[in-house]
């Protein structure tokens, strides 16, 4: 008895204990990237994407109980004819293919799909089914056509495997698959290939005949550089990823496939150097993206929003660029590159903080140059979030830290405005992320034109109007300009909705305010994760310090990859790279790719000065 | 589990809800108060303090410009509405100080702010009888900026304020610090902060100074002619008697003292500058001295202290023996006898001349402490309670009252380390057989 009433007397301290104790949560299960060798559970789940016919209706039941109420609704059409077993494997009578597909591509209203029927050699009967507008005509004139026609009955002759080897020589693309699903069928055909089928056979030949009108490679639009490489990513996937093949020569840079989107099926493709990235990170690349159930993918965009751990952050957690040099020196990092057709970005995963500050341009420039350029990017950074909030606590609350004759000026300008400083600090940020708005859709050359006349004509005029005061002006010029030097648009966009954030802290609470709400977004980015890896590596957790974080330090001390990527291989070249300051350097001829043992070795430091002084600084 | 959460959400919306609570919202627009540049505190006539607040107008012209010069600051835009250079001066009598300036909030529509104050002036005779009662609740109250300087000015602070306007610029509070500013580059006053005036007030090592100051009327300067003007190389001011004319009305030139709160005498403009040697916050300055081996000429060195001074105290049979070095350092930049005072032999004569004429100096000015106000200004308590092993011991030899029994050393070494431009004085060429410089 004493016991349970010791307990119940308990009980409610132990509830308000409860709350403050930390609980596992049943929210979905999150990746934390594990060391190296640490266990590798969840493979299975890759198996996904390969299979999801077999597994769809179990799933999709069982999660619909957690997700929303939509996902409980009948089975779509697609779903009942997927789970149809047998409709899927290809007939061997060409009656039954044909209307098959016909049937599939609603051929009478859809105009688009051409069926050619031909008889081969006097007696086979057979067709050929494509897309138009996504074939290269020529090829199939030229190099399935013809060469069919060309047969004569002796070459077909013998069992339907011989007819395969035959019909595989004859035909003259460069790419040739033997598909006996017809889910494998559409989606070639979609895909813009052609597919041709003789009677008495069990299967499609899918020929490669794609051929269609798409953008050339232009300079990049949002992430320009005077220093590097001009080109930038168009909306094709095959020319993107040769684009980083260019660059990367490697035959470890692999490509994986995934088919993204019920409807639109979108092709997505994951990039990464075999020998360099963490496997769980990959795993956790591939389990996310072969996961997604949705009818339509068009953006890469919308492909980060499918795959970010946050999404509620208002700081981004992927990287986006449009540049194939940036994502290659990603790649080299130990990272992955994710590609979709039809959107000239990539997506790298994961980043930090310190990387999205980066541009691809510091690279290029010698160290001190970048390294004062990031500084400035930091700087820009901190004012574009906190520039309008500091001046509204300082006006407000902290008039003894505006030097006096500031401040004179400020309260003589501010004596004929009716409104307080918030309201106006409120209207010119507003009209400022007007212009900004509107100067994107006005067309052409205006647009831009609009933008900065529009900025400066308002100004001029809420000023003589009375409306605001000229320091505001000042302080939301030097605020968006701030916003502008932010290299990644998408942070860039995040920091324009804290900077309100940081003008009702200020203008509430004054400093302490902008000290809790800083705190508070403090709090928010350490517990930001991108990936498995925390948002703020390097600062927190601290990890192995790097060469090229806000300092970037010579290319040539830059020795080791990110600590916290936990690549398969940490070093990036040997720890002297420039072997032509040691004197017995080897002959290039004799070099070889020998780099990797042999100057450390090969000269003893001490020996000449300049290799202690290289041993030195680069430590 | 929703239960809790919803406990915990309440939790969180009323600890938000208390933030405001926490200080901080006192939020006041920038232009619904006014910023006090100069507060002026005289004695009252039918109550105890008449109190007297400068503070810039908002009107345009920036920073306070307004009548500008044409006006010669002569009263300005006009007696009654007190308007001076783009500032308002208006005085009010009252009980005590800061009722006196919330009182002025009439006047100003306008919240009057101590935030910017530069400076506080006291009238002397009122600086006489004592200051604490005034300073006391301005060193309390937060609303004080304690970088403000404090003046003593000669006759009334009503009137110092009204005739202290800046003609260079348009700005009245640049115009202050700038006046301020010229404490280091002349040394003729000390730069005395609220801060350090207030922490001397109550420290058992020294005493506090103020900046001394006064109106000039532009009545010295001498209308007859002479035939021959004679060199006066020490001439000692008063503030408001430098012979000049033009500019602001206002100066300020010596060092006011204290005994406790209460003034009880002042150094005038070179024993100023030898008591910001002695305490090491002499910058630079530019000295006359008559050429004795040519009388009637000057040559004309520029002083600047080379390292801070070192002093050392000790006691000899209970009595306090202060020993001060001095290290300066001079530039000659004018030698009208035209001796070649650049040769090694003469350099040392002329510095062993003017390394006398430090020491005497100094020592004159410290011993003038001693004698006439037993008020240790230069804050040699501080190195003397070194010596003192409790603080109970400290306060009960009173150093402050032991003052001006101690003995004093002064040691004074100058190097003439440059000689401007000209490295050698050469003799003037012409045909008169007397000229200066020939051998």
């Amino acid at each position: 008895m004493l016991v349970s009433e010791k307990k119940k007397q308990q009980s409610p301290i132990l509830k308000i204990l409860s709350l403050i104790t930390y609980k596992k949560t049943s929210r979905p299960r999150s990746f934390v990237l594990p060391e190296q060798n640490e266990g590798q559970e969840g493979g299975d789940n890759s198996q996904n994407y390969q299979a999801p016919e077999g597994r769809g209706n179990e799933e999709t039941q069982s999660e619909g109980k957690k997700r929303t109420k939509t996902l409980r609704k009948p089975l779509s059409p697609s779903q009942v004819k997927s789970g149809r077993r047998d409709v899927n494997e290809v007939k061997n009578d060409i009656d039954s293919n044909l209307e098959m597909i016909r049937q599939q591509f609603n051929v009478p209203q859809n105009k688009d799909l051409v069926i050619r029927e031909f008889i081969l050699a006097r007696d086979k009967r057979g067709f050929i089914a494509y897309l138009d507008g996504m074939v290269d005509k020529t090829v199939i004139n030229e190099h399935i056509l013809r060469p069919l026609f060309d047969l004569s009955t002796s070459d077909l002759a013998g069992d339907s495997n011989s007819t395969t080897l035959a019909l595989e020589n004859i035909v003259e693309t460069n790419d040739v698959k033997k598909l006996k699903n017809f889910k494998k069928v559409f989606a070639e055909i979609l895909k813009g290939n052609t597919v041709l089928y003789v009677d008495g056979l069990d299967y499609f030949l899918a020929c490669e005949s794609i051929g269609f009108e798409m953008r050339s490679i232009e300079t990049p639009k949002t992430e320009g550089v005077v220093k590097g490489s001009q080109e930038g990513f168009s909306e094709n996937l095959r020319t993107n990823i040769s684009l980083i093949r260019r660059i990367i020569k490697n035959k470890d840079l692999i490509s994986e496939f995934f088919e993204i989107g019920e409807k639109s099926s979108t092709t997505c493709a994951v990039v990464y150097l075999q020998d360099l990235i963490n496997p769980s990170i990959l795993e956790e690349v591939r389990r996310r993206i072969s996961s997604i159930k949705t009818d339509f993918l068009v953006s890469s965009g919308m492909l980060e929003q499918f795959i970010e751990d946050s999404p509620y952050s208002i700081i981004p957690t992927t990287l986006s660029t449009e540049r194939p040099d940036r994502t290659a020196s990603h790649l080299v990092e130990g990272k992955a590159a994710i590609l979709m057709d039809g959107a000239p970005f990539a997506i790298v995963v994961p980043v930090t903080l310190n990387e999205i500050m980066h541009s691809p341009e510091d690279a290029a420039l010698k160290w001190q140059y970048a390294t004062s350029l990031r500084v400035i990017r930091f700087f820009a950074f901190a004012f574009a979030a906190l520039l309008p909030g500091l001046y509204l606590a300082l006006t407000t609350f902290h008039r003894e830290m505006i030097p006096t004759d500031l401040l004179i000026a400020i309260a003589e300008a501010k004596e004929n405005v009716p409104f307080p400083t918030l309201v106006e600090v409120i209207l010119m940020e507003l009209g400022f992320e007007l212009i900004r708005e509107a100067g994107i859709r006005i067309p052409g050359i205006i647009g831009n034109t609009l933008g900065i006349i529009g900025a400066l004509i308002l100004g001029e005029a809420a000023v003589s109007a009375n409306i605001v005061s000229p320091v505001l002006i000042v302080i939301v010029a030097a605020t968006g300009l701030s916003n502008f030097a932010i290299p990644n648009y998408s942070l860039a966009f995040g920091v324009r909705l804290l900077r309100f954030y940081f003008i009702i802290a200020g203008c509430f609470l004054g400093f302490y305010g902008l000290a809790l709400a800083l705190v508070v977004f403090v709090l928010m980015l350490v517990n930001l994760k991108s990936f498995g890896i925390p948002y703020l590596s390097i600062v927190a957790p601290r990890n192995k310090k790097s060469k090229d974080a806000v300092v970037r330090w010579p290319i040539w001390m830059q020795e080791e990859r990110p600590d916290y990527l936990n690549t398969l291989d940490s070093r990036r070249q040997p720890e002297i790279s420039r072997q032509w300051t040691q004197e017995d350097a080897p002959e290039p001829s004799g070099a070889g790719r020998n780099k990797d043992q042999g100057p450390a070795q090969q000269a003893p430091a001490g020996r000449n000065q300049n290799t202690g002084k290289e041993k030195e600084s680069s430590d | 589990m929703t239960k809790a959460y919803r406990f915990l959400s309440g939790l969180l919306i009323a600890l938000f809800f208390c933030l405001p609570l926490n200080g901080c919202y006192d939020s006041i627009e920038i232009d619904e108060e006014v910023y006090a540049l100069a507060v002026g505190i005289d004695k009252g006539v039918s109550n105890i303090i008449r109190v007297t607040v400068q503070y810039p107008t908002y009107k345009d012209g920036g920073g306070g410009s307004g009548g500008g010069g044409s006006e010669s600051g002569s009263g300005g835009g006009g007696e009654e509405s007190g308007e001076v250079n783009g500032t308002v001066i208006s005085t009010v009598e009252a009980s005590s100080l800061l009722e006196g300036i919330s009182m002025l909030n009439l006047s100003s529509n306008r919240q009057i702010s101590l935030y910017h104050t530069k400076m506080l002036v006291f009238a002397e005779d009122y600086a006489r009888e004592g200051v604490v009662r005034y300073v006391e609740p301005l060193a309390r109250y937060r609303e004080v900026r304690e970088s403000m300087r404090v003046v003593i000015c000669k006759g009334s602070a009503e009137e110092f304020i009204k005739k202290s306007s800046d003609f260079v610029g348009a700005n009245t509070a640049k115009g202050m610090e700038m006046g301020f500013y010229q404490s280091q580059n002349t040394g003729y006053f000390p730069d005395v902060f609220f801060h350090n005036f207030y922490s001397s007030l109550i420290s058992p090592y020294g005493q506090c100074t103020a900046i001394y100051a006064g109106v000039n009327e532009f009545k010295q300067l001498d209308s007859q002619e002479k035939e021959k003007p004679e060199l006066h190389t020490d001439v000692d001011l008063e503030p408001g008697q430098i012979p000049r004319k033009g500019g602001s009305k206002s100066e300020f030139f010596g060092t006011a003292i204290f005994d406790g709160d209460k003034m009880v005498g002042y150094l005038l403009q070179n024993e100023t500058r030898f008591y910001l040697m002695a305490i090491g916050k002499f910058k630079w300055g530019i000295f006359t001295f008559e050429d004795k081996r040519s009388p009637g000429d000057a040559y004309i060195l520029e002083i600047t202290s080379s390292k801070r001074p070192e002093t050392k105290i000790r006691f000899e049979e209970g009595l306090p023996v202060i020993d001060l070095k001095i290290s300066l350092e001079a530039e000659l930049i004018s030698n009208q006898s035209r001796i070649e005072y650049e040769t090694l032999d003469k350099l040392t004569e002329l510095e062993i001349e003017i390394e006398k004429y430090f020491h005497d100096g100094i020592k004159g000015t410290i011993e003038k402490t001693q004698r006439e106000w037993n008020s240790d200004i230069f804050f040699f308590g501080k190195k003397a309670a070194a010596q003192f092993r409790t603080i109970q011991d400290l306060e009960e030899y009173n150093w402050l009252k032991h003052y001006q029994d101690a003995e004093v050393h002064v040691d004074v070494d100058v190097k003439v380390r440059r000689s401007g431009f000209l490295y050698k004085t050469m003799p003037i060429q012409s045909t008169s057989p007397d000229q200066k410089g020939r051998k």
